[in-house]
């Protein structure tokens, strides 16, 4: 087995094929005289693969050379261990973003804002800003 | 075996969606699809891709014919970036002045 085992491209195709407008927009919900379209980011990845390999063997000429020297034929035989494998993997992620509101004569996007990521990512910069800060100011006072 | 060269295709495309319509107008919806896909390698035979598609834009058509485009932005991943660069920014600067802290500090 010299070929190299084909890689179907097919799934990854599919993937895209499925993966439209709908996945970001969801279905319109209606309620009383307002409509909400719901908006969320979707991401996700995949990847799968496979391997092939035998052993090294030896060649034509090394298994004539040793059938010469009156070695037994176990001896001479080219080496035939062999493996394979495979796998796959993936994952995703759908974000919730906002939704368009659809009321009497009024169309709007009103986005979600993530009301605990935002101070905690906040107090994290402002504590890294306050290191180097610190840091440098300290270098500068050594002097 | 042949060694194959990963080949990566990069992604691109604008999707517009299928048009709601509601009281007599008309909503349609545009997202982005941004990604990579790779195949092949060196080695053994394989195959990934990874996709992103994001929601950029509704096109509100009314009833009179007059069009508009309502961007859909996401406030907290611009926040978040925002966040990010300014926290590269002090780190670079901070990490320069330092440097020069200490180059100037050996000379003396």
């Amino acid at each position: 087995m010299d070929e190299k085992p084909t890689v179907a491209l097919e799934p990854i195709e599919d993937l895209l094929s499925r993966l439209n407008v709908s996945a970001a927009f969801g279905e319109p919900v209606r309620e009383g005289d307002t409509t909400l379209i719901p908006v969320a980011s979707v991401a996700c990845g995949f990847g799968y693969g496979s391997g092939y390999g035998r052993g090294p063997g030896k060649t034509p000429g090394q298994a004539k050379d040793k059938s010469a020297e009156g070695n037994s034929p176990e001896a001479t035989t080219p080496d035939e261990s062999e493996g394979g494998g495979a796998g796959a993997g993936g994952g995703g992620w759908v974000k919730p973003q906002g939704y368009i509101r659809i009321s009497g004569d009024e169309v709007r996007y009103e986005p979600i804002m993530s009301m605990s990521l935002i101070p905690l990512a906040g107090m994290l910069t402002g504590a890294w800003c306050l290191f180097w800060i610190t840091a440098a100011v300290r270098s500068f006072a050594r002097k | 075996m042949t060694k194959h060269a990963s080949q990566p295709t990069k992604i691109d495309q604008q999707l517009a969606g299928a048009q709601i319509t509601v009281g007599g107008r008309t909503v349609q919806p545009m997202a982005r699809l941004m990604g990579q896909q790779n195949s092949g390698g060196p080695a053994a035979s394989g195959a990934g891709a990874w996709v992103r598609l994001e929601p950029i834009a509704v096109i509100v058509r009314e009833p009179d014919g007059s069009e508009r485009r309502i961007a859909v932005t996401n406030p907290t991943g611009q926040i978040l970036r925002a966040l990010i660069a300014a926290a590269a920014f002090v780190a670079t600067i901070s990490a320069l002045l330092i440097a020069i802290a200490r180059l100037t500090g050996r000379r003396n």
